[in-house]
């Protein structure tokens, strides 16, 4: 219903306009049939007017014939039928006679009229003397008077023969041109039909053209936003048909396409956008998390630390004991300042030499810990407090047990673009199990160990991640218990550093 | 280009595409209205009410020739024609050969039977046309003969040249061409429609005349032969014959027809006979007027026949109006030569 109303209420509907142009070509053409139609009835009415004169004079001809005849066999047979034959036959004549020309004009079938008419009256005349004398039973008379009678019924008659022909030849005559008339008439009007079948056919073809014409538009149009162009012109609506309303439909639809592509697009920047802000702020949540992770440092090792350095105080060694606390002072330093993000490799370095010898200290020397570095890498920037947990993991869980044939050995070379930085021990050892709980993060943090710093490995491990986004740049490998751990660790570095 | 633009570019288009369209349409309406005019025209040709327009007279006079088609009685009835539209009347001409079988007294019963005004007629001074003529007197209808006479009849007046002048005529063109000396063989022809008692006497007048003018050592030898021309054809036949037969021509032929002249000219040219017969001819057709100039033909006579038209509707009119008229009217002749044929020619084409 709502179709219909739609396509009702188009202003110049395809089938309407061609209706109007059918109907236009139809309405004329038939006026004009009508027209050709009209005057060919004209012509053959004037036809049959032009010989209807001719069918009067054999009329009355016809009629001059009876009066003669029924004169005849009255005088033949003196019978009262042929005479009442003769009275009817006789006013018939009469009444014919009237209606001819009576007047002196100046045209020969008028004037032929009037002889007729004339001589029929002297006729009439004649005839009644022969039937009044027949009756008188005048023999002589009215032979007499048939004779006169019927030489002038012999007169009217060739005048009524001339009259005929006269009439005949002028009948022809106007027949001829009535007939060169309509010949003409029947030329002119199929020229005109012609014209006007072959305007029909122009205003259809073309209205029928420009009917496709926006048709075509629209289905190249189309193809083209089809192949995914739809940077193509808007199409004009050159009619309010229907073709016109799907013209300005499409041009909607397109503008719909353009415009949700549009927001398509700024609703995907937007999106990406936030994804970025989101990853900012996770960035920043992993930094936070970094320095919670950085600030948590068991403060065990320092009350134990502090210790040590009180007792090598008591001992009364001030200058180790300076040093001891110059030392400790550093690696604290090193370890609050470097709660900020990263490090050069030397302050790492030392960062481990400074918990090695505050081992060493606390533990009177007893660490035996072999450092080998590549030279020109130290100022390569790397995540703080990286190494020194792995050293501090080495002491603890690797040569804790046997201090006095234990050693840790750490290994820094430059490999390519990276660092690989190895930490072994020939402590412990761990089982698979161990090592993979430790690289998932599933061993338990001893807060109360005195000699751990507070930073786990796997803290080690995600800030790794965190820092390289990149996995697998750890790894932990041991051949069971009692055949030591060795740690691998793999830092990419930026080229420029190198250089 | 811009959808606007396209959109002014179709309306344009599409205005002028209607414009044409009517344009064509009313071409179309205009060429109808052209045929319509046309037809319409053409059928207003066709006249059916057959003289329903045409003049109106109070009078009736019917002319009869005894051959209408000749120049001769064509002059006539026209010069009558236009004298008796002055007068108010319609001339009709009648004529017995155009009624198969018919006579000049049966075109007179004809007459009579249709009670016309008037009748004129050449007279062949038979008994049936003195008696039809006195019938219709009796109806009160006037008769005028022209050209020849019968007095023997009431005809109320008679149009034509008297004998005397016409013989008269004749004998002045004879004379000239009387051989010098020796027998000069003269023939009048006439035909039974021309050779009327008038004839008679121009022959009588002509014969007289000559005998008194003819120069010491001519002679004349004057016959007279009317063809009988109640039968189509036969004048010419006649004519034919005379000239095939060489031992019966005349020196002179003196026709006393215009048909008969006619036939003469053509037959001289054909048997050769040209300078060997003088021939005087009567009235003056195209024909006539080229043998003259030609010298085939030496002279020709003519009575003037607008005269004869004008003066019988003159004489009707007075009749009916004053209930009498002249009862002879004079009309000129005219004598055709080499010099004067131009005139005639003139006249003719005027």
């Amino acid at each position: 219903m709502r179709q219909e109303k739609e396509i009702s209420s188009v202003k110049n509907s395809i089938q309407t306009r061609l209706s109007g142009v059918m109907l236009l070509v139809l309405v004329f053409a038939l006026g004009i049939n009508v027209f050709i139609f009209n005057q060919i009835h004209t012509a053959v009415t004037r036809i049959d007017a032009v010989f209807s004169s001719n069918t009067a004079v054999n009329e009355l001809s016809e009629a001059l014939e009876q009066v003669e005849s029924t004169v005849y066999e009255y005088l033949n047979t003196k019978s009262t039928k042929a005479l009442e034959n003769y009275y009817r036959y006789e006013q018939n004549y009469k009444n014919l006679i009237e209606e001819l020309n009576d007047r002196n004009l100046d045209n020969e079938v008028k004037m032929l009229e009037k002889n007729i008419r004339r001589m029929s009256e002297s006729y009439l005349e004649q005839t009644n003397e022969t039937v009044q004398a027949k009756r008188g039973r005048n023999v002589e008379k009215y032979k007499t008077s048939y004779e006169t009678e019927n030489e002038l019924y012999e007169y009217i008659n060739s005048y009524i023969y001339k009259l005929n022909n006269l009439r005949f030849k002028t009948n022809s005559a106007n027949y001829q041109l009535l007939l060169g008339a309509m010949n003409v008439l029947y030329k002119l009007c199929i020229c005109v039909m012609l014209i006007v079948y072959a305007l029909g056919l122009a205003v259809t073809t073309l209205l029928v053209r420009n009917m496709i014409r926006p048709l075509t538009e629209l289905s190249n149009t189309a193809h083209e936003v089809a192949k995914g162009n739809l940077n193509v012109p808007q199409l004009p609506v050159v009619v309010e048909d229907e073709v016109g309303v799907v013209t300005r439909s499409f041009n909607q639809m397109l503008e719909s396409i353009r415009q949700n592509i549009d927001q398509l697009k700024d609703s995907m920047e937007r999106q990406a956008q936030m994804k970025e802000r989101e990853l900012l702020m996770e960035t920043h949540l992993k930094e936070a998390q970094l320095k919670y992770l950085q600030a948590q440092i068991n403060p065990h090792f320092l009350f134990n630390s502090l210790n040590a350095g009180a007792q090598l105080a008591m001992m009364g060694d001030a200058d180790n004991t300076g040093i001891f606390l110059e030392k400790m002072a550093d690696f604290f330093r090193y370890n609050v300042r470097k709660m900020e993000e990263d490090a050069m490799l030397w302050e790492e370095i030392e960062a481990v030499d400074n918990y090695i010898y505050i081992l060493n200290v606390r533990f009177a020397g007893d660490i035996t810990y072999i450092k080998e570095v590549d030279e020109g890498i130290e100022n390569i920037r790397i995540p703080s407090m990286i190494l020194q947990p792995l050293v501090e993991n080495a002491v603890q869980h690797g040569i804790h047990d046997c201090m006095e044939t234990g050693w840790i050995r750490m290994e820094i070379h430059r490999n390519g673009d990276m660092l690989e930085v190895t930490v072994s021990d020939n402590g412990a050892g761990m089982t698979q199990e161990m090592i993979d709980k430790v690289m998932a993060g599933r061993v338990d943090q001893n807060e109360e160990d005195r000699f751990s710093t507070g930073i786990a490995v796997r803290n080690v491990i995600d800030r790794l991640q965190l820092y390289y986004k990149e996995e697998n740049l750890f790894t932990i490998k041991s051949d069971g218990p009692g055949t030591g751990t060795r740690v691998h660790i793999i830092l990419p570095v930026d080229k420029e550093e190198f250089a | 280009m811009k959808p606007d633009r396209i959109n002014i570019e179709s309306t344009e288009i599409m205005k002028k595409f209607t414009l044409t369209v009517f344009c064509i349409l009313a071409g179309c309406i205009f060429f109808l209205s052209g045929i319509w005019i046309y037809f319409q025209k053409s059928l207003d040709r066709v006249e059916l009410g057959e003289g329903e327009h045409a003049a109106s007279y109070q009078r009736h006079y019917l002319m009869i020739a005894n051959d209408k088609d000749t120049g001769m009685w064509q002059s006539v009835y026209e010069s009558a024609s236009k004298a008796a539209e002055k007068e108010n009347a319609y001339v009709e001409l009648l004529s017995p050969e155009q009624m198969t079988g018919y006579s000049q007294a049966d075109c007179l019963r004809i007459g009579i039977a249709s009670q016309v005004d008037g009748i004129i007629l050449e007279a062949d001074g038979s008994k049936e046309e003195q008696h039809l003529i006195n019938e219709a007197l009796k109806d009160k209808i006037p008769v005028v003969t022209v050209m020849t006479d019968d007095t023997a009849t009431g005809r109320i007046s008679f149009v034509g040249l008297n004998s005397y002048q016409m013989g008269s005529a004749y004998t002045e063109q004879i004379s000239g061409l009387l051989k010098e000396k020796g027998k000069t063989s003269i023939m009048f022809l006439s035909t039974s429609n021309s050779k009327t008692q008038e004839t008679n006497l121009v022959y009588s007048q002509v014969k007289k005349e000559l005998e008194t003018q003819k120069k010491t050592g001519q002679s004349v030898e004057l016959t007279e032969y009317c063809v009988d021309s109640s039968a189509d054809f036969d004048t010419e036949e006649f004519v034919r014959d005379m000239f095939v037969n060489d031992e019966s021509l005349p020196d002179i032929l003196v026709c006393m027809d215009e048909v008969v002249t006619e036939c003469v000219y053509q037959a001289l040219i054909d048997y050769n006979q040209v300078g060997n017969v003088k021939v005087i001819g009567f009235y003056y057709s195209d024909m006539i007027l080229d043998a003259i100039d030609k010298g085939i033909i030496s002279s020709a006579i003519a009575l003037d026949m607008d005269e004869i038209g004008r003066y019988s509707i003159n004489a009707l009119d007075e009749y009916l109006s004053l209930g009498h008229s002249n009862s002879y009217y004079s009309v000129g002749q005219h004598i055709i030569t080499k010099d004067n044929t131009q005139d005639y020619r003139t006249e003719a084409e005027e």
